[in-house]
């Protein structure tokens, strides 16, 4: 395993909002390894989707990348023209989006829908395109396929339809899917479902998958590795064993402690204070520091940036572990708890 | 228990399937208003295929001797201010009615879907461009513009025709433009695009299909406003000249002889009365059968 399948090396994206200028992302670092699954996980506006659509560069008009590449088995996304990026889309890299009731063009049948993605990247015979298709569907689980082919995406229900776009997205066998929260409009029994069939695909593909998830519990199911944002920010990578057993960051600790577990049994659930911060007003220091339990003096004049911590995960981006600060009596507190693991 | 194995296996759907014409001409039938529409559309449009060859008279068979008379046996609607026949010169008029507001709404839709469907889509410079030129063509009534215009460009079948396009242009483009600006906010259009999908193919192909019923229902209902103002516009002495035997031609010199025969203007009104009421019931029947969220 050489370089990993994609790369975001310091990605920025601001949106232009009349005339104020908004930063969405804020050097996004990370890697997706071939065969890998890889966790995105945070609250809701801290940039996931705006990251996923920036790798697609399906970015809104008023949206533009400042700094930063995203290369994609070792190609440099940004530098290929539209007709390129559109091949791209669908055979190399495709998406499944949140909602399945509204991701489907509802006058067409889905077959007719799967034949159109076809056309746009291959010439094929109709009848090689709609075996290609009905396998697809096979594969995702959806009982006779064949004559599925001509029922209209009302015809299912919403679990099926995710099938159905799943089937799609995997359709051209892309070396990468990003998932952006694909079970989170689905109830917890075809989320369970959705997630096997994805973590089959992965198995039987070999397709990497950057699963966008704001669910703690869905990404220790199915990631290998996660990463945490925070208002457009990476704070911390880890392989979700560590990440989960002992997590650095103050917002990550404060994330698994506000799920429901057995290690919190019989005392009331944590939440987090305050709000994420609008992108308008950030802060200028840490972006976490006015609802951190551990902030220092330090945390505020300026931001931290990722650093390698001594004690485990892969980068994490805090004060408390870098050892040119002076430790003070709250960074002490964290650096011990999250040695506690 | 065992008497869920006991039912009868559940009819399949595709064994008796009716399609999707089918079901249009079961709805229809069942609509009686729109069946109404329907058979007062397929009389006009015979009238105006074949009229002069159903016509009892020739329309322009002057005879002056019986001229402005009332409802007769020789005369089923009475005589015009020369002694012609009055049902034949309507039924032959029927072809001039149908004939400017049938293409006039027709080109206006094909103009005005393209203009909408790129401002809308793109957004933007364009959008902002194609609003401020229908705001422009809108600001006039379209009455007043199409007089203005045939003044400008003078009088014949083709110019009534494109006048009055013109002034119908604006609504469709902007109907257009909304719906595909709420279209475009969907989230398959996301979809199709991560997969790869030509900005263009996913307007024309995957949009267009989801808003032409709307557009459909408003060119039915904007054909027979095309053929009143038509009506209007050669009642005004603008659009089509006498001998024309145009609706609104009949109409205007019937009402210069009204005091000595009210017949011309009121058959002429009746005409243009059945062929609008019959077109909007029309109109409003394909639109419930054919917007499923009304119909099922």
């Amino acid at each position: 395993m050489t370089s990993p399948l994609l790369r975001v090396d310091g990605l920025s994206v601001v949106y232009r909002i009349r005339d104020r200028v908004l930063h969405g992302l804020d050097d996004i670092t990370l890697a997706v390894n071939e065969n890998e699954i890889l966790g995105i996980v945070g609250e809701s506006g801290c940039g996931k989707t705006t990251l996923s659509m920036s790798i697609m560069r399906l970015l809104p008009p008023n949206a533009a990348v400042t700094a930063g590449r995203v290369t994609f088995k070792d190609r440099d996304l940004t530098g290929l023209s539209r007709e390129e990026m559109r091949q791209l889309r669908g055979s190399e890299i495709s998406m499944v989006f949140q909602d399945p009731l509204t991701s489907l063009n509802p006058t067409f049948s889905i077959g007719q829908q799967m034949r159109f993605l076809q056309r746009g990247h291959l010439r094929e015979s109709r009848s090689v395109q709609v075996d290609r298709a009905a396998a697809a569907l096979q594969r995702v689980g959806i009982p006779d396929a064949r004559r599925r082919l001509g029922a209209y995406p009302h015809e299912f229900s919403g679990g099926m339809r995710q099938r159905v776009m799943i089937a799609m997205a995997v359709l051209l066998e892309p070396a990468l899917v990003i998932a952006d929260e694909p079970t989170s409009a689905l109830d917890v029994t075809l989320q369970a479902e959705i997630l096997e069939l994805l973590d089959d695909l992965r198995r039987s593909r070999g397709t990497s998958i950057l699963f966008v998830s704001h669910d703690l519990g869905v990404i220790s199911q199915i990631c290998d590795r996660v990463v945490v944002m925070y208002a457009g920010r990476v704070v911390e990578t880890g392989s979700v064993q560590s990440l989960f057993a002992c997590p650095l960051h103050p917002y990550t600790r404060a994330l698994l402690g506000a799920v429901p577990s057995r290690r919190h049994r019989g005392r009331p659930l944590e939440s987090i204070p305050g709000r994420v911060p609008s992108l308008s007003e950030l802060p200028i220091g840490c972006k976490f520091a006015d609802r951190c339990g551990y902030v220092d003096a330090v945390c505020l004049p300026r931001e931290p940036d990722l650093l390698q911590p001594t004690t485990g995960g892969d980068v994490v981006r805090c004060y408390a572990y870098d050892p040119s600060v002076s430790r003070s009596a709250s960074f002490a507190e964290l650096v011990d708890a999250s040695l506690v693991c | 228990m065992s008497t869920v194995d006991a039912l009868p296996e559940a009819p399949t759907t595709s064994a008796s399937h009716p399609g999707w014409l089918g079901e249009v001409v079961h709805d229809i039938v069942h609509r009686p208003v729109m069946l109404v529409g329907l058979g007062v559309w397929v009389a006009f449009i015979i009238m105006a295929i074949g009229g002069q060859h159903l016509a009892p008279y020739a329309i322009d068979a002057q005879d002056i001797a019986h001229r402005l008379q009332g409802p007769s046996h020789a005369h089923l609607l009475g005589t015009d201010e020369l002694g012609r026949d009055l049902l034949s010169r309507l039924m032959v008029g029927t072809r001039y009615a149908l004939a400017v507001a049938i293409p006039a709404v027709a080109i206006a839709l094909v103009v005005g879907v393209t203009v909408g469907m790129l401002a809308g889509f793109f957004g933007g410079v364009v959008d902002r461009v194609v609003v401020t030129l229908l705001d422009s063509v809108q600001a006039f009534p379209a009455v007043i513009l199409a007089l203005t215009l045939l003044a400008l460009v003078g009088h014949s079948l083709r110019n009534e025709t494109l006048v009055i396009s013109v002034a119908f242009i604006p609504s469709y483009a902007r109907v257009t433009r909304a719906l595909v600006m709420a279209a475009k906010n969907n989230q398959w259009v996301d979809a199709e695009r991560s997969l790869g999908a030509r900005p263009l193919r996913i307007v024309v192909v995957h949009i267009l299909p989801n808003i032409a019923a709307s557009l459909f229902v408003l060119m039915a209902m904007d054909i027979p406003s095309a053929i009143t103002i038509s009506a209007g516009l050669d009642f005004l002495g603008l659009g089509l000249q006498p001998p024309t035997p145009s609706w609104g031609g009949i109409l205007s010199s019937g009402f210069y002889y009204v005091e000595q025969s009210p017949w011309p203007v009121i058959w002429a009104s009746v005409f243009l009365v059945i062929a609008t009421l019959g077109f909007t019931l029309l109109a409003e029947g394909l639109r419930d059968v054919i917007d499923p969220r009304l119909s099922r």
